[in-house]
């Protein structure tokens, strides 16, 4: 496990980066959002907003305040502006396992699931075929 | 009631007949590790899995005779296995208790993990996900990246699991998906919102740390 649930969501492990990759955002790009975000922050716009936004606009399309806050936000953090793009491509890949051409032989029934299945086929063909033919006979009389 | 007898006479006429008949179903148990891999990303155990493609297999074999030929085989197997998912998601709303996460109808405490209290991003929220610019003719590369998507969403919470199976996979419309997960309409940006970040992050830890 990658990472643990607690209350049903999903917080990085306590020690999330073994080898130093998850750094922390460059100091320049900081100092300028320091700057340039209080512009942002005066349209009570932030990283977390933005993604929120990007991630409602999968649902319905951005009414006009919503759109402009977007907009100005993506053309100044680029953090944002490539996650945008990482989370079209996650929903691209997520589409593909939906429509399953994700066909890898990993998966297989066990034999003694196709055993059990097989059997109950058996009984529901035996339960099906006897229906019908009761059915008939009860049909007859009347 | 008075079917009874002869209900018992041909399920006792059946003992005797399955070894006759079992190569009529073999076609239809043919499409089993199909319809597994169908149900394996959409229920998050192997077990319920087999049990739902079981319950398909029953169903199929019980109405052979509705099955037009107008689609494949396959694809009418899939119709059935959608609605026992359907069915199951169903049933997981009724008993909540059941579930390991409790309460799967509303999100969780407001609080986010990748955010600073004033709205930026902790860590860079791209790294490691280069990977996702594979190009989708390179089929290992990009089998790789579904299987380790298909971890992912297996590993998603039950509630945020079942919103992101019937919107993403299933493509449901939103209104049709709020419905079948039983959430309201309201909750359902902040449902797909959690989990869309937190396969994210579930993706990026996996390839950060490989």
């Amino acid at each position: 496990m990658h990472a643990e649930e607690v209350g049903g969501v999903v917080r990085p492990a306590a020690a999330p980066d073994p080898q130093g990759k998850m750094r922390r955002l460059p100091l320049f790009h900081r100092c300028v959002m320091g700057f340039v975000g209080l512009f942002d922050r005066w349209l009570q716009m932030s990283c977390r907003s933005f993604t929120r936004l990007a991630s409602v606009r999968h649902e319905r399309p951005l009414r006009g305040p919503e759109r402009l806050r977007h907009t100005l936000h993506w053309a100044i953090c680029r953090f944002c502006r490539l996650q945008e793009r990482r989370m079209a491509q996650l929903r691209i890949l997520a589409h593909e396992i939906g429509s399953g051409l994700d066909d890898d032989g990993r998966a297989e029934l066990s034999a003694e699931a196709v055993e059990r299945i097989r059997r109950a086929m058996a009984q529901a063909a035996g339960r099906a075929g006897g229906g019908a033919s009761a059915g008939g006979s009860e049909r007859d009389p009347g | 009631m008075s079917e009874r007898p002869g209900g018992l006479t041909t399920g006792a006429m059946d003992e005797r007949e399955p070894s006759g008949r079992s190569d009529e179903h073999e076609d239809l148990l043919a499409h089993g590790n199909a319809l597994l891999r169908y149900a394996l990303p959409r229920v998050r155990d192997r077990c319920t899995a087999e049990d739902l493609v079981q319950d398909t297999l029953v169903v199929a074999v019980a109405k052979r005779s509705e099955f037009a030929g107008e689609s494949s085989m396959r694809t009418w197997l899939v119709g059935i296995l959608r609605h026992k998912i359907l069915d199951h998601y169903r049933w997981q709303q009724r008993h909540p208790g059941d579930q390991p996460d409790g309460d799967a109808t509303r999100p969780a405490d407001d609080s986010d993990p990748w955010f600073t209290s004033l709205g930026d991003w902790r860590t860079d929220p791209n790294v490691g996900l280069e990977v996702l610019d594979a190009d989708p003719s390179q089929t290992l590369e990009r089998s790789q990246l579904r299987a380790a998507l298909r971890f992912c969403i297996e590993h998603l919470p039950a509630g945020l699991h079942r919103v992101f199976v019937l919107r993403e996979l299933e493509d449901l419309e939103p209104d049709a998906a709020c419905e079948a997960a039983g959430i309201a309409r309201d909750s359902l940006a902040v449902f797909l919102y959690r989990a869309r970040q937190a396969l994210r992050a579930c993706m990026q830890k996996k390839w950060v740390e490989s």
